[in-house]
């Protein structure tokens, strides 16, 4: 067999692998490539389970004026409105799919920091200074805000009722 | 051909790739009009913190400023990503030495993905992997002379699919929410990937969502059994698949799917004639 198809069979089959072996929860290679950038790229195919998500993650901020919040308003660019055209044009989704992200980063970061006596270091977590930028663009188009706080709430059709998943220290704006 | 439901190695190839590489272009022109464009520095997940996550692109080196001059700008690399995905699609359609220019541009495309990938994880999703899948192996086997590369990345397609409906359809078994019908009431009821016809749909009538929890289950687990019987099952099952991912689409939003699960079963329709003749002799 050529060396050019021995080589490519061999980085395949390994890629394969790797693949299957990341499928299982407790795997070595799991642990191994979780957390690193490399491991991002191995796909783990285990959609919407064990666990689906059912939920609905909004991200809302507000003003903070002498000592006193003002009200919640939504980002709602973060979280686009579903249409009929989505089937076959939904350029929105990435933007759906990444407050899902970002959001679910930031509640299993801070969920391991509590854990660890150190939930002050959410705010280093890449999630939390996504979402701290992004509203302090949003204040900036207020000047009068001088302090501003996030928050991530959460719903769905069948719990329609919002409840704070995450809420943020208060930043200057 | 499709009268004894076998497809060569190469025609299969080229149905993947043209379906995929239309996929592709969909993704990648969806990525380029966003407004305010979602790679850009004032979408959700601007460089300068996505950065962060890693210690090789957190640091000053020649490899991060690269990276910071290409990502400063995402249509510098979308566009020419969206005339390389054209040219492999309109390379794959055209007979003759034309896969062999679809394989040599899937190499590109392969390395563009990547980059899609170092840029912004955030806000990708299954049908990024697949397509990774698709092309990876395709590039992987691009030099490999004579039928031998084809058929890899062909096989590399199939055994991947055939792995990614397994280890779904295994994940869903093993939860509860899954097996008692609870999991689709709960996705339906979303905005992000529910409809709200459907959720009421599926509360109006007793036992739909139950049936349709395991409707997938039994789908998704059954694709490697279909594979390994073929032929004329093999073909209504993946028709099936096509309704599935349609389905999917129609309901949750999720477009990419459709182009980046259904374009593996040319490849799938392959390897299991070609398993067939193995066990035939």
């Amino acid at each position: 067999m050529d060396l050019l198809a021995v080589t490519a069979t061999t980085v395949l089959t390994a890629l394969t692998f790797v693949t299957v072996l990341m499928a299982w929860p407790r795997s070595p290679v799991r642990h191994l490539l979780g957390g690193v950038i490399v491991g991002r790229f191995v796909p783990r195919w285990t959609f919407f389970a064990p666990v689906p998500g059912t939920t609905d993650f909004h991200v809302v901020w507000r003003a903070w004026e002498k000592d006193s919040p003002g009200p919640w308003r939504e980002m709602i660019a973060m979280t686009p409105q579903r249409r009929p055209i989505d089937v076959l044009w939904n350029p929105s989704k990435f933007s759906r799919k990444a407050t899902i992200d970002i959001a679910l980063e930031l509640l299993q970061e801070s969920i391991i920091l509590n854990d660890q006596g150190d939930s002050n270091a959410a705010i280093l977590t890449v999630p939390y200074i996504l979402l701290a930028q992004r509203t302090s663009r949003e204040a900036s188009l207020y000047p009068m805000i001088e302090h501003f706080q996030f928050a991530i709430v959460a719903d769905s059709l069948a719990e329609p009722s919002a409840r704070p998943a995450f809420v943020s220290r208060v930043h200057a704006a | 051909m499709l009268h004894d439901f076998t497809l060569g190695p190469e025609t299969g190839l080229r149905a993947t790739l043209i379906i995929a590489g239309l996929g592709l272009l969909l993704i990648l022109i969806e990525l380029t009009v966003t407004s305010p464009p979602f790679l850009g520095p004032s979408g959700p997940v601007p460089w300068d913190v996505v950065r962060l996550q890693a210690r090789c692109t957190a640091k000053d080196s020649p490899t991060s400023r690269l990276l910071d001059r290409l990502f400063s700008e995402p249509r510098w690399w979308l566009i020419p990503a969206c005339s390389f995905a054209a040219a492999l699609v309109a390379a794959s359609v055209i007979g003759g030495s034309g896969l062999y220019v679809a394989r040599i541009a899937a190499i590109p495309v392969s390395i563009i993905l990547g980059l899609l990938g170092v840029r912004s994880f955030y806000g990708l999703d299954g049908a990024y992997h697949m397509m990774l899948v698709i092309f990876g192996s395709v590039a992987l086997t691009a030099f490999v002379p004579g039928p031998v590369g084809p058929q890899l990345a062909a096989g590399s397609i199939a055994v991947n699919a055939c792995i990614a409906y397994l280890v779904s359809g295994v994940a869903k078994l093993a939860s509860p929410v899954w097996r008692n019908g609870q999991a689709i009431r709960g996705i339906l009821s979303t905005r992000s990937y529910g409809h709200p016809a459907a959720y009421r749909m599926v509360l109006s009538f007793n036992g739909l969502d139950l049936t349709l929890c395991w409707t997938v289950m039994i789908f998704e687990v059954a694709f490697v059994v279909a594979a390994f019987i073929g032929g004329l099952p093999l073909v209504v099952f993946l028709g099936i698949g096509v309704a599935f991912h349609l389905s999917i689409a129609a309901a949750m939003g999720l477009n990419g799917f459709l182009f980046a699960f259904t374009a593996t079963f040319p490849c799938v329709l392959w390897s299991s004639s070609l398993l067939d003749g193995i066990l035939a002799r």
